[in-house]
């Protein structure tokens, strides 16, 4: 029976190895893989995913996109199972990027929101609490005469 | 002339805050300021309230910190230079409110900042809001005091006692000449915040899920699917929400 080769990773080889450019993403909703999968498990619809994905990640993906990529990435591999969505880390945003993440609001916009708030600052009449049974055991007991 | 920048063109002498910043002070770690934080955020959905999120913790970064319960929120990381602006900058693009979540020993940088930078945010109309965590452990107590001696009166104080155990003996808080102090000149409004159930707990923070989704059942995580599960979070926020309205001045503008 022939002997099975011995492989021998040399330096020159290693280098090689170590060199070779990273694979591009399958999908650029890759990054945001974990929390679409979760969003989905929370009920959310494709339209609304599709939104925050436009709104807050600055990626435009079409409802059928994610629905797709949902589908993909759901299923129940036979081989080299993919990790479980939440040990996954949040993905990463560049320096530059986390400071403009959400659409700035025009003057007035944000004049409507101060005003929004301020009326939910306004004190609201207290209901009087009903009056509870109270009990004092160590009180003489009286027994009204009939 | 219509203004390009909301922050920086408020009048000079206002009374009514115009912004107001939320933030957990970011001293002992483990007294639950994520937790406090993610409920805070629903308290302000439950009101419609709009608000901008920033998760300043950089110690936590997958699990349990408030990005993993709410993706919107940025995250910002607190040890560059420029500290605390991103502050600043979510005020910038209109946010009136903005709850910051800070990570365990961020206070040097929140205290070089302050003194930096607090004067020029309120001639802006920016008022500030200081959470502080107290629970049994006294060092949570010398935490807060600590946050205190930096900040004195340019932040408004809120206290949450935090049930970590059942019961809980807070007499540490209660009884400290120090904290007894600090409440004195400080002024702080108190709530509390009730004991919660671990199992529960764990299974939100492993899963990223708000008690508005245990208590909607929009998981399908099973331990948080029974019914007991259900009630129990509907009673957390009910109760954390009675709390909170009682002093919304301190959370609003």
């Amino acid at each position: 029976m022939p002997k099975p080769e011995i492989f021998v990773v040399t330096p020159e080889l290693q280098e090689v190895l170590d060199n070779l450019p990273a694979g591009e993403p399958r999908s650029r909703l890759e990054p945001f893989r974990a929390f679409i999968l979760r969003w989905r498990r929370e009920g959310r619809s494709y339209e609304e995913i599709r939104l925050i994905l436009q709104e807050k990640c600055r990626v435009r993906a079409t409802k059928s996109t994610i629905f797709e990529f949902v589908e993909r990435r759901s299923r129940k591999r036979k081989l080299n199972p993919e990790p479980q969505i939440e040990e996954q880390s949040m993905p990463a945003i560049p320096a530059e990027q986390e400071t403009r993440l959400t659409k700035k609001l025009t003057a007035e916009e944000r004049a409507a929101q101060v005003e929004f708030i301020r009326s939910l600052n306004q004190p609201t009449s207290e209901e009087q609490p009903k009056p509870g049974w109270n009990f004092d055991v160590d009180k003489p007991r009286t027994i009204q005469k009939l | 002339m219509a203004t390009a920048n909301p922050v920086v063109e408020m009048p000079v002498h206002q009374t009514k805050p115009t912004s107001r910043i939320v933030f957990t002070q970011g001293g002992k770690g483990g007294v639950g300021k994520t937790a406090f934080s993610t409920l805070l955020v629903e308290w302000y959905a439950s009101k419609k309230a709009p608000l901008a999120l920033i998760d300043m913790d950089s110690e936590n970064k997958t699990r349990g910190s408030l990005a993993h319960f709410f993706p919107e929120a940025r995250k910002a990381n607190i040890q560059r230079a420029r500290g605390l602006d991103d502050f600043v900058h979510v005020l910038d693009e209109g946010a009136p409110i903005v709850v910051a979540d800070m990570g365990a020993g961020a206070g040097e940088v929140a205290h070089r900042w302050f003194d930096s930078m607090h004067e020029q945010a309120k001639n802006n109309g920016v008022a500030f809001t200081a959470i502080g965590l107290v629970t049994p452990d006294p060092a949570s107590v010398s935490s807060i005091l600590t946050w205190g001696r930096f900040l004195q009166d340019r932040v408004e104080y809120l206290i949450v006692k935090n049930s970590t155990s059942d019961p809980a003996d807070f007499s540490c808080w209660e009884n400290d000449s120090e904290a007894e102090a600090f409440r004195r000149v400080a002024q702080p409004e108190v709530i509390s915040m009730e004991y919660r159930i671990p199992e529960i707990e764990q299974e939100m923070r492993e899963h990223g899920l708000t008690l508005q989704a245990v208590a909607e059942r929009k998981t399908d995580v099973p331990a948080l699917k029974l019914t007991a599960s259900v009630w129990r979070a509907q009673a957390y926020r009910r109760n954390l929400f009675a709390e909170l309205d009682r002093v919304k001045g301190l959370l609003l503008l």
